[in-house]
């Protein structure tokens, strides 16, 4: 781990957005959103997490898998990102919520061309939590942390003046070759001045960065500590008749909010938007928790009320996804827990299922 | 998800009022690989309008062209109805698992079809039957609304009836002032015909009352959950397991399914 300084964060970020498009968190209309900028001037460092996930980047809201040109001509030309994109203070729960939805849409017999094309095109610049929010964040439940880095090219670590920089990947290493290239901006050693030497004999400088990432690895999570979800997905197996989900689904709006902003949510549609001579097709964003979702002709609905909806929701991320890829699909970002109208979001859902008070 | 694109050859509508038609495909590319197994679907694109999950109705014995049968219900097949030979469409796929054709072997079977229902089933006959020594005797079910509803006609008198040990039981639930046969739905006729289960497979499609009865007859005739083959249509948008539209508990029906024993079905929640 090497040491960049605070006052040259700035000059980091502007050799970033130099180096690539740059997508980093700004204060937009109050709220902190992921957006594309060109200079450091415009990222903040003091957020939380983005409202909206860094899914959006790999998936986004609506995109456009292809053009056509419809019958009797008939064409099709596939539309394929092609810019090198640096994602800048990605948090540990975005980043594993990033590795749930590879297993999604690379996992299996059939690998997503859109996903995988923006997933192998974006370096991933991690930021550890200094301050998880009290109310919301509960990540330890799901076994990730304030400082897990799976899945970033290069981890920040901030440590009051300095922040703790860690390179993951060679892709990490590459783009940070480029950003010091020129000298502008350089990083200097942890630990105290001559540690340095010493730091290829494990000494000084290689324990000082171990401190501060196990500090971050056990830095307490409020929420999270107390909801630990355990065998709570086998327990599951013969809940689905349980009368909490209709208990529980009486408050849902079905604004799809919770869907909306939760970073592992994938559910879309595929439409098709013909122009005059030609036409794209797309997927959206699409929610489990809509009323038409399953309609089918006929006006058969097999997920009729909000009790099989509500259901739905949870039973995927805490049990139905379990079985197929052994891992629960939520990384316990807080989005819901801060978002839903009507607090009826995974934190709460996760503290009734296991009759633990999630108030202390 | 990016379709290959597919001529119509040829469209034969199977109803009288025109509201199933087989469209015979080839794909513009010949090279295009695809090759399927009875029970698999397609995902059938009208370019402009979008997708929709379709049976493939011929049998991979008798691989091109590629045959859907398609009951106009709503806007993309309305579309594709309004299509003549010569337009293109889009087909990816084969999706989902097939029909046990391998453990069927050596078996009786018994299929029983309804309206629309007979297109998945169709390709699993024809495969059968160009494999005949494989497999033992053979009744066909198969019921619609009215005789005009009846699809694939032509196999349904002049080819099926005459394959060895293979007999076509068609019943209708109204007749007309020509229909000599059974007037019945289908679960009524089929305990009329009164089967025996012994050594016996059945395989059911159709709208979905239709299968959630003939379940209870194939029950109450005997037949074990293991020996009851069904399919299963719930809305698709992807058809690879991505879309999160078509689960049942954990298994999606686009990848698991669309065939399921009756033995699997009682393992999932009734969600579908
Ligand atoms: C595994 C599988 C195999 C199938 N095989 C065949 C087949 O061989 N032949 C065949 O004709 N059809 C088959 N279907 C059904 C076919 O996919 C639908 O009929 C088709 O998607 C309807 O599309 P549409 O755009 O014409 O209707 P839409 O315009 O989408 O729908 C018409 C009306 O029905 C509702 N609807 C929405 N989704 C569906 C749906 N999935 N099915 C029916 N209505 C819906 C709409 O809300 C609307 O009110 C199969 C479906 C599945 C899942
Ligand atoms: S369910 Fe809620 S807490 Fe879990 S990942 Fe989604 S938005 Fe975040
Ligand atoms: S659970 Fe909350 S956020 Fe989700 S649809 Fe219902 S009211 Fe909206
Ligand atoms: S159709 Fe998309 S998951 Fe099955």
């Amino acid at each position: 781990m090497r040491r960049l300084e605070r006052k040259d964060m700035r000059a980091f970020l502007d050799k970033l957005a130099s180096a690539a498009s740059l997508v980093a968190p700004v204060r937009e209309d109050g709220v902190v959103v992921f957006r594309p900028v060109s200079s450091g001037e415009q990222v903040v460092l003091d957020y939380v997490n983005p409202v909206r996930s860094a899914k959006e980047l790999f998936f986004p809201q609506t995109e456009v898998m292809f053009r056509f040109l419809p019958s009797p001509v008939a064409g099709i030309t596939p539309v394929q990102p092609d810019r090198q994109t640096v994602l800048f203070g990605i948090r540990p729960c975005d980043l594993a919520a990033l590795s749930l939805l590879d297993e999604v849409f690379l996992g299996g017999d059939y690998r997503d061309a859109c996903w995988a094309r923006r997933r192998e095109l974006t370096t991933l610049v991690g930021m550890a939590c200094e301050q998880p929010d009290e109310s919301s964040c509960f990540c330890t439940a799901f076994g990730i942390t304030p400082g897990t880095a799976d899945g970033a090219d290069i981890m920040l670590y901030p440590a009051g003046e300095w922040l703790g920089v860690e390179v993951l990947t060679p892709r990490g290493q590459a783009l940070l070759d480029r950003v010091l290239s020129d000298g502008a901006v350089a990083l200097g050693e942890i630990g105290p001045p001559g540690a340095a030497s010493q730091a290829g004999a494990g000494g000084g400088a290689g324990e000082a960065g171990d401190r501060l990432q196990q500090e971050y690895l056990k830095r307490p999570v409020r929420l999270g500590d107390r909801l630990r979800v355990g065998d709570l997905a086998k327990e599951l197996d013969d809940r689905f008749d349980d009368p909490y989900w209709e208990e529980a689904s009486r408050r849902c709006l079905g604004c799809g909010i919770c869907t909306y902003l939760c970073p592992t949510c994938h559910c879309f549609l595929v439409t098709d938007v013909p122009k005059r001579d030609d036409g794209v097709r797309l997927r959206c964003w699409d929610s489990c928790q809509f009323k038409d979702f399953l309609l089918m002709a006929g006006g058969h609905n097999p997920r009729p009320t909000k009790k099989e909806r509500t259901r739905q929701r949870f039973m995927h991320k805490l049990n139905y996804f379990v079985h197929r890829y052994g891992r629960y699909l939520c990384t316990g970002c807080g989005r819901c827990v801060q978002h839903c109208p009507v607090g009826l979001d995974m934190a709460t859902v996760i503290a009734d299922l296991r009759g633990v008070s999630e108030h202390v | 998800m990016m379709p290959h694109l597919a001529r119509i050859e040829e469209i034969v509508a199977e109803t009288a009022s025109g509201d199933v038609k087989t469209f015979r495909v080839q794909f513009l590319d010949p090279e295009t690989s695809f090759s399927h197994l009875p029970g698999q679907c397609a995902m059938v694109s009208v370019l402009g309008v979008g997708e929709a999950m379709i049976s493939i109705s011929s049998s991979p014995t008798r691989p091109r062209p590629l045959e859907l049968a398609v009951k106009q219900v709503g806007r993309l097949t309305a579309r594709l109805h309004e299509m003549e030979p010569g337009d293109v469409i889009g087909v990816r796929g084969p999706y989902g698992n097939h029909f046990p054709f391998e453990d069927m072997k050596g078996k009786d079977l018994l299929f029983i079809g309804g309206g629309i229902g007979l297109a998945p089933l169709r390709s699993l006959i024809n495969y059968v039957l160009d494999n005949r020594g494989d497999y033992g005797k053979i009744d066909i079910i198969y019921g619609a609304r009215s005789p005009g509803d009846l699809c694939f006609k032509r196999e349904l008198y002049d080819v099926w009836p005459l394959a060895p040990d293979t007999r076509v039981l068609l019943t209708v639930d109204r007749g007309d002032e020509e229909w000599k046969g059974a007037v019945a739905l289908v679960p009524h006729f089929l305990e009329q015909v009164h089967p025996e289960p012994e050594g016996k497979l059945a395989i059911t499609c159709g709208p979905p009352i239709m299968i959630k009865f003939t379940l209870e007859s194939l029950k109450k005739l005997g037949f074990a959950d293991e020996q009851i083959v069904t399919t299963l249509e719930l809305k698709m948008q992807c058809g690879i397991g991505k879309c999160g539209r078509c689960n049942i508990g954990s298994r999606y029906v686009c990848l698991d399914g669309p065939v399921f024993t009756l033995a699997q079905l009682e393992t999932m929640p009734a969600e579908y």
